[in-house]
């Protein structure tokens, strides 16, 4: 008997199927509610999750190398360096940089220094009038070297604690106005980027291959006429992100490159482009802040013929460009087709809820239509006969 | 009035409302549904929970810092392979390159002075230099002179680079779970990392042999050598840190990031210039070197994952939800596509007229005459069956 009753059971539970059971309301109003607010939300799913926003698509983050090399030549003639003519090495600061290029427009050079006692810049802690206001052995957070304890005279008018640093001390208080190597908005920057999505194992780079050698030995980059050509005039770069160029040249700045690569690669490879923007990184108001611009310092260092080492200090303002690649690709991929399916499809229950709140408690045959809906059950333990008389 | 409808909104909290159910008996159905749910259920159990860990809160913002111990920027090195050196240059006049477009002469009036000379090494003086009795010349410009030569050497000149070796130590932490870990072994002894190499045996010796290396990246080191190049290694932490520590390893991959396609395209290889200045009898000078190589861009990416109730707790809920979707098929087989779909469909649905009166408020009135007969009985449970 017991295994009777477990074949019953196992019988049951195989080959036997439940569904809930449905009120089919014959109502003008409530269906036609019910189908508008249906037909809302497929308009919904495929209008908005599918055609605009792609839901169907698998998205990868782009991975991208870049390289850049500039060109372009500056003349300058001054009394103290004569005439001079500037190319890529002397200009381009450190010769290789890992997505960065810094272009040096200005600068504060202080020649043949060697290591020897010399009066410091005049500034208000240096200034002394007698051996009394310099301590030997201090170094200030601001100092050029150590103080030795003695007061010189560092020019006719003012005296000033000598120290022991590279001497002459580099005097940066005045900055050459207009920039130094103010042509330097002539030079071009070539820009290669190389990208690769690596979910879909796709790889393009910004020299597309549409671009012969003949264009690009002499295309510059332009918005309009010539937006794919990856050789770029630093002025144009400035003046597209807002900024004049020579007054971001005397004191420095950073600019961002940035490359956009948004590909559709459900269409054609060819349609896969860059788009370049161009905007200043830095603080652009210097007369309120502290600190503005952009700048360092590097020395050359030279051995003269008995052995003594002197140095060339420069303090090099110049532009700093940040090339920052980004971007996203979609193909078409089943897993998330069918998540937005689905999700979609669970919406369509949102319909249901509320033509039912219409229904059961704003229409006017509300409680006609509960009586249908509900079957009132009692609690089993007040009794069988309550239940007698309930609805079917 | 108003109390009685106070009394019974606050008694109707305790109600509780569910579903009627139609049981169709009926084979093919039942083992359907039945199928249905036993592949959702493997779905749920075997892709959401074993394969994809849907179990664990992940994390995916991995700290790194790289060292390596060859010259170049944080997270790249450059090693050199093949050069173009011109030596002792100075501030001069000199004829510029023949092949210089721009600089291409046959008088004085094509290099007007003072214009730089477009792609070129320096800024035209007004003068057109010729040699021996050609009619056609460059101009003359100030530069660093002598200019540097057009041509590289056929045969890169440091075709030995590909013997040396690269030390890359790396060091990661997952801020979330607080746990960081380094891709060298940690050991005392201190000639393990001077004899070994990067292989499948020695999984925490990041030492890299750069032929092996750029060999890994599909590509020659020697063809690579002349023109240079971009390497991207690629460093992937991919760690389940419910296992023990020492099964967070490391996967390399290795790229070439350049130009992939054909390797004499417009533009290609990697090659940058820099200088060495000196000074002899106070006249600067100056050594260009413009140098070919293949830099090293070193990617650090990583994702590391931990048991959490809470992802549990969502992926058993949406997995459940998805069983609704095989209830749904079902019906759809059963009220459209069997033979008997009418008889099925009668009994699931209830059809309700808008237009029938009787709309008796509160009523425990039996609406349906038609199974009075069997209601007596049928009342007292909860579901109607249906037999096939």
């Amino acid at each position: 008997m017991a295994s009777a009753a477990w074949c019953g059971a196992l019988r049951g539970f195989l080959f036997e199927y439940d569904t809930p059971r449905i009120v089919l309301i014959k109502s003008r109003k409530v269906g036609l509610v019910n189908r508008a607010v249906q037909l809302a939300i497929l308009a919904y799913v495929i209008g908005w999750v599918f055609v605009w926003e792609k839901g169907y698509q698998e998205t990868d983050s782009v991975v991208s190398s870049v390289t850049t090399k500039v060109k372009g030549i500056t003349v300058t003639n001054t009394s103290e360096l004569g005439l001079r003519v500037w190319d890529v090495a002397d200009y381009v600061i450190p010769p290789q940089g890992e997505n960065t290029l810094f272009i040096m427009t200005n600068l504060i050079i202080t020649l043949n220094q060697t290591q020897g006692y010399c009066p410091e810049l005049p500034d208000k802690t240096t200034v002394c009038n007698s051996s009394k206001d310099c301590t030997a052995g201090y170094i200030g957070t601001h100092s050029n070297g150590v103080q030795t304890g003695k007061c010189r005279e560092y020019s006719t008018s003012v005296k000033t604690c000598e120290i022991y640093a590279w001497c002459p001390v580099e005097n940066d208080t005045r900055l050459p106005k207009p920039a130094f190597l103010k042509d330097a908005e002539n030079f071009t920057i070539l820009v290669k980027n190389n990208i690769w999505y690596p979910k879909f194992n796709f790889t393009r780079r910004n020299i597309l291959p549409s671009i012969s050698t003949t264009y690009l030995k002499t295309c510059i980059y332009d918005p309009k006429t010539d937006p794919f050509c990856p050789i770029f005039r630093v002025h144009r770069i400035v003046e597209a992100a807002g900024q004049n160029f020579q007054e971001m040249a005397v004191e420095g700045g950073v600019m961002g490159v940035q490359i956009n690569w948004n590909c559709d690669l459900d269409k054609s490879a060819s349609y896969c482009v860059p788009k370049y923007t161009f905007r200043r990184l830095d603080n652009k108001d210097s007369d309120h802040t502290v600190s503005p611009g952009y700048n360092f310092r590097f020395a050359k260092y030279y051995k003269d013929a008995s052995g003594t080492d002197s140095r060339t200090l420069i303090k090099a303002y110049g532009i700093r460009f940040d090339i920052m690649v980004f971007g996203k690709a979609g193909k078409f991929d089943i897993i998330p087709t069918m998540i937005n399916i689905g999700s979609g499809l669970a919406l369509f229950g949102v319909a249901t809820v509320l033509c039912d709140i219409v229904v059961l408690y704003f229409m006017k045959k509300r409680y006609y239509y509960r009586e249908k809906k509900y079957k009132y059950v009692e609690d089993y333990e007040l009794g069988a006969s309550e239940t007698y008389g309930t609805q079917s | 009035m108003g109390q009685v409808g106070w009394k019974g909104l606050c008694l109707s909290l305790f109600d509780y409302k569910t579903e009627k159910y139609v049981i169709a008996k009926n084979k093919k159905v039942g083992i359907l549904y039945r199928v249905v749910q036993l592949s959702i259920l493997a779905y749920l159990v075997g892709w959401v929970f074993v394969v994809k860990k849907g179990y664990q809160d992940s994390d995916t913002s991995i700290q790194s810092s790289v060292i390596t111990k060859l010259k170049g920027g944080e997270n790249v090195f450059f090693v050199m392979t093949n050069l173009i050196v011109t030596p002792n240059q100075r501030q001069d006049t000199c004829p510029e390159s023949t092949g210089i477009r721009d600089a291409l002469c046959s008088k004085n009036r094509d290099c007007p002075a003072g214009e730089a000379v477009i792609a070129g090494n320096g800024v035209k003086t007004g003068r057109c230099l010729k040699v021996g009795s050609n009619t056609n010349g460059t101009c003359e410009i100030l530069a660093w002179c002598p200019v540097e030569k057009r041509s590289k050497p056929k045969k890169p000149l440091l075709a030995n680079a590909e013997n040396f070796t690269v030390y890359i130590k790396n060091s990661i932490r997952f801020p979330k779970f607080k746990f960081s870990k380094t891709n060298v072994l940690s050991t005392d002894n201190d000639s393990y990392l001077k004899n070994c190499h990067y292989s499948a045996q020695h999984l925490y010796c990041p030492i890299f042999h750069l032929g092996k290396l750029v060999s890994w990246a599909g590509n020659n080191f020697q063809d690579m050598a002349s023109e240079g190049g971009v390497i991207g290694i690629q460093i992937e932490w991919d760690c389940d840190l419910d296992k023990p520590p020492s099964e967070c390893n490391p996967h390399y991959s290795f790229s070439r990031l350049d130009n992939k396609f054909a390797e004499k395209s417009i533009s290609s290889g990697y090659n940058f210039r820099f200088a060495k200045y000196y000074r002899d009898a106070g006249v600067e000078y100056r050594t260009l070197i413009k140098a070919y190589g293949i830099r090293f861009d070193v990617m650090v990416n990583g994702k590391a994952g931990k048991f959490n109730i809470i992802p549990t707790i969502i992926n058993v809920g949406s997995g459940l939800a998805l069983m609704g979707a095989g209830a749904f098929f079902c019906d759809v087989v059963l009220l459209y596509l069997m033979k008997k779909s009418n008889f099925y469909r009668g009994k699931k649905y209830e059809e309700v007229k808008s237009s029938s009166g009787k709309s008796l408020p509160g009523g425990t009135v039996n609406g349906n005459q038609n199974s009075e007969s069997l209601a007596t009985l049928e009342q007292l449970r909860q579901l109607q069956t249906v037999e096939t």
